[in-house]
């Protein structure tokens, strides 16, 4: 297949729906809102930020309470399509959706958005991305969430794939029907859960008197950009507003590093020091989320690093952890 | 699909003020006939504009399967809000959420600090004429304004063993002596092969704790119910995780084993 095809596939989306996809704004990749194809950055660099903002919004409204009455707020968002989700962004992306498969709020959303992932080269992807993979997965795409897959070949030519119905019902009414079904065949693979995440799992668990802690307590300044970066953060408060309409019920991103993240009546903090926010955020990643889900709580995107003030490697942590073992 | 966060009115049908600054509303769900739960989960409780709050089910769980009771020590505004609540009012719950204590089969320890009582008189409730179970009441607070449930003392008293202690005064009849509830145990006889249950402010814990193993306790027959902050109720906000468990959802109630072996008494 060819680009001119994507485009129209594209062009068509626009006019039903809110774009996001790679933009290049000052020599760096962004997720962003496009109004026109030629905007699209196709260079496969890891955007800075993430997709995760159309799946769960920063500020969400649930349900407001007018003169005692409770009703369910309506989504504010139009239907969106995510274009240009990588392997890593889609493996953020199926976490969520085991994180939020009983919310009410992120199905009701996911029914109005389209996922279509790109590569330049799954495998390709693989080696440059490899620091939490062990090896390339051939079945990768089988076990991620998506409704349209995009792999770019060496010779410029593209290879669709379907993971949806609805991504299949979208290749069809744009005239695409060269395309390979893919069948969902669950988050995990047949073999279990990776290798690597395993020992990742075990590295943290056992490294709680590790002098790393220390060490990067030393330096972190507790600020929270490496959780709003992370595709699979997600951690929120509840909490009312106040207008005159009446009350409404709001979900609001927040992040463990946060002051007030812990806090109980009387004043009482869990988290009282930076080393236990951060030991707690590598917890959440390598062993909550792993034990709950049999899933990569990180997908080594390398986001956080790259926002880091202090330039704290979440790779190079790991290695570390690893090493002791 | 159920909608999780969705949040139900239910109208106070009585109040009964415990002390000073606690009171006990006694709740029926608006839309609802029937509400089942288990003694030591917990309702999300709130007021239009000022958020919502994980709160104990006071009341037992094998009466009236039409109301329930949430006992509440006013601590911040929230709090003092719900407790200015009266007969006819509105509060918005969601819930119950949690798991209960564990069955008891022989005798029972329970151990309540300040407002730790709450969930405990639910338990106590369910098991007081329980054949072949000896119960074993303990009771520390600050002084009589921080004491609840005072009317039912004398009947825990007759029945079964009351120890109550305050920091600040005694109680004539009822307690004995003064100081921290560390001190009662300490003195007391505990039953050594009973389910203890213990719920108090976090700084209480490992005191206590350390106490019944120096007794001899059985560490493995030791549950503690704990008070983290909360946002979603069922596991996925994030706040309230202790190593790979959700307060919320896996809790309150946890084995004393998980929280030593998750770093909880370091």
């Amino acid at each position: 297949m060819e680009k001119y095809q994507l485009d129209r596939l594209l062009k068509n989306l626009l006019s039903d729906y809110l774009v996001f996809a790679p933009i290049k704004h000052k020599g760096m990749v962004f997720v962003g809102e496009i109004d026109s194809v030629k905007q699209i950055n196709y260079s496969g660099e890891i955007p800075l930020n993430t997709y995760k903002k159309v799946f769960l919004p920063p500020t969400e409204e649930l349900q407001q309470i007018n003169d005692e009455k409770v009703s369910i707020s309506k989504d504010r968002q139009d239907k969106v399509v995510a274009f240009g989700m990588n392997i890593l962004d889609l493996q953020a992306h199926t976490l969520f959706d085991l994180v939020f498969s009983k919310d009410v709020y992120y199905q009701r959303r996911k029914r109005n958005t389209v996922v279509i992932g790109f590569s330049n080269g799954i495998e390709n992807d693989f080696r440059k991305y490899k620091a939490f993979h062990s090896k390339y997965e051939e079945d990768v795409l089988e076990h991620l969430i998506f409704d349209i897959f995009i792999e770019k070949q060496k010779n410029a030519n593209l290879i669709f794939f379907s993971g949806s119905q609805k991504g299949q019902q979208l290749l069809e009414k744009n005239k695409i029907k060269d395309y390979q079904h893919i069948e969902f065949a669950g988050a995990i693979p047949e073999e279990g859960i990776n290798p690597r995440i395993i020992e990742n799992r075990e590295a943290v668990e056992l490294s709680e008197k590790h002098p790393i802690w220390d060490e990067l307590a030393e330096i972190c300044l507790a600020c929270g950009k490496c959780t709003v970066h992370c595709p699979t953060c997600f951690c929120f408060d509840q909490k009312d507003e106040v207008d005159s309409q009446g009350t409404k019920k709001i979900r609001q991103w927040t992040s463990c590093y946060y002051p007030e993240f812990s806090k109980v009546a009387g004043g009482h903090k869990d988290l009282d020091t930076v080393k236990k926010k951060i030991y707690y955020w590598y917890y959440h990643k390598f062993v909550r989320i792993p034990d709950e889900f049999s899933y990569y709580g990180c997908v080594s995107c390398g986001r956080c690093s790259r926002v880091c003030p202090v330039e704290i490697n979440i790779s190079k942590v790991l290695q570390s952890l690893n090493k002791q073992q | 699909m159920e909608n999780l966060y969705e949040v139900k009115p239910a109208k106070v049908i009585k109040v009964i003020k415990e002390n000073p600054i606690t009171n006990t509303l006694v709740l029926k769900l608006k839309d609802q006939e029937k509400f089942e739960f288990l003694a030591g989960q917990f309702m999300q409780v709130g007021i239009p504009g000022f958020g919502e709050c994980p709160i104990s089910i006071s009341s037992n769980s094998k009466d009236s399967k039409k109301q329930f009771s949430l006992t509440i020590r006013t601590v911040g505004n929230l709090t003092e809000k719900l407790n200015s609540l009266k007969k006819g009012d509105l509060a918005y719950v969601r819930g119950p959420f949690g798991n209960g204590f564990p069955e008891v089969e022989g005798n029972l320890v329970i151990i309540g600090g300040g407002c730790g009582f709450i969930p405990l008189r639910t338990v106590y409730e369910e098991y007081k004429n329980k054949k072949n179970t000896k119960i074993q009441v303990f009771i520390g607070c600050k002084n009589e304004d921080t004491l609840v449930f005072k009317k039912q003392l004398p009947s825990i008293k007759q029945k079964h063993e009351l120890n109550l202690i305050m920091e600040d005064e005694k109680l004539q009849g009822l307690s004995s002596g003064q100081g921290f509830i560390t001190d009662l145990i300490k003195k007391k006889k505990i039953y050594k092969k009973a389910k203890v249950f213990v719920c108090g402010p976090d700084v209480m814990y490992k005191f206590v704790v350390k106490e019944l193993l120096v007794k001899g306790i059985n560490p493995e027959n030791i549950y503690l119910s704990l008070e983290k902050r909360m946002h979603c109720g069922v596991g996925v906000c994030q706040h309230c995780a202790i190593g790979p468990k959700y307060v919320c959802k896996d809790g309150p109630v946890f084995p004393y084993s998980f929280l030593v072996k998750h770093g909880y008494f370091k």
